[in-house]
């Protein structure tokens, strides 16, 4: 698992992202720091942060906040995965 | 004294329930609004990074110009030259046809009202985010409202303001996918309601038996000052009693630069 240093480089970075790269990206960027680091929270902040920044009104899917919810399915998926490798691994 | 310690299935159980819990209360407060007194602030610690990675294209850019060869340069300054005379000649004609256009307008009694443009950057493009939106550089600093329209190149209709904040806005494009939109379309202004497909692109649905030609011109039925398209693909398949129309925007709204905000 990652150190706290390279936790906070990671966290830098995303935020960075979300201004600068296409989401898809930011979210795969996402779903890899929620696989290193344990309890990745920091990730679903960015998310809410990123549909705060670019968040307009649509039908499509029910006024939802996508990129947050995208994250916390990824989070919730991941842990589970994460703990059915380890389940695995002992 | 009995101590009674959680079991680890226990509690990461209840910490799954506690993030499920606050991610709910969030997407709640996110959904009623109550977090957008946070958006003015993230767009104000966003501007300049987005500054730089516009710059920092443009420089970019400008350097694969630098690269070319002089040979490459100049056939392709000879073309776009020969371009520019016909493109000339067709918009003194078009000048002259809008100019007829007001007059008669004027003549039998429709008064153009007035309206001024306000020029906008652009600082985030559609691509940055999944809901087809811009981030401008103007805000209530500059008077412009909620509902706004959007225009390019004083003749392009985008999509219009959703939110102002101090010093920036965002813009809802038409595009986005599944959003509908009333339309004209064609010299009879054949209403419709079409469907975003994102991206600046569209599809309305009419019966077979309407005629439609590539080509044709889209607008906004209650704004004719500006067109939203053009028609650019017309699909017609025996089983389907409707025609599916495609059309889009002119420009590339991944390469806008600066908008202008129609305010009547």
């Amino acid at each position: 698992m990652g150190s706290n240093f390279s936790r906070i480089i990671v966290d830098f970075c995303l935020c960075f992202s979300i201004f600068i790269l296409p989401w898809w990206i930011s979210l795969l960027f996402m779903c890899g720091a929620f696989f290193i680091f344990e309890s990745f929270y920091e990730g679903l902040f960015l998310g809410l942060t990123a549909d705060l920044l670019f968040f307009t009104s649509h039908e499509l899917f029910y006024n939802l906040p996508i990129i947050f919810f995208l994250s916390l399915f990824a989070f919730l998926l991941i842990s589970f995965l994460k703990k059915q490798l380890r389940l695995n691994h002992q | 004294m009995k101590m009674v310690f959680l079991s680890k299935n226990n509690k990461s159980s209840k910490k799954k329930f506690l993030i499920g819990f606050i991610g709910l209360l969030l997407m709640v407060a996110f959904y009623l609004g109550g977090l957008s007194f946070l958006t003015g602030p993230l767009h104000y610690a966003g501007k300049p990074l987005w500054w730089l990675k516009n710059y920092s294209f443009e420089i970019v850019s400008n350097f694969t110009a630098i690269i070319k060869t002089k040979e490459t340069l100049s056939e392709e300054n000879k073309e776009l030259k020969i371009k520019l005379n016909q493109i000339n000649s067709q918009y003194l004609f078009l000048k002259t046809l809008s100019e007829e256009n007001k007059e008669l307008k004027k003549m039998l009694g429709r008064q153009e009202n007035n309206y001024k443009f306000i020029l906008a950057n652009v600082l985030a493009k559609p691509n940055l985010s999944p809901y087809d939106s811009l981030i401008l550089d103007v805000g209530e600093n500059y008077g412009v409202k909620k509902g706004d329209k959007v225009v390019v190149d004083d003749t392009v209709v985008i999509g219009e303001l959703e939110e102002i904040y101090s010093k920036t806005a965002k813009v809802h494009l038409y595009s986005f996918p599944g959003e509908s939109l009333n339309v004209a379309i064609g010299f009879n202004k054949i209403v419709g309601m079409a469907k975003g497909k994102g991206g600046g692109n569209f599809e309305v649905k009419f019966p077979k038996d309407v005629l439609f030609e590539e080509g044709d011109i889209v607008v906004l039925p209650s704004l004719n000052l500006f067109f939203l398209g053009v028609i650019n693909k017309i699909i017609i398949t025996p089983e389907d009693s409707l025609q599916t129309i495609l059309f889009k925007i002119p420009i590339n709204i991944f390469e806008l630069k600066w908008v202008q905000i129609f305010q009547e």
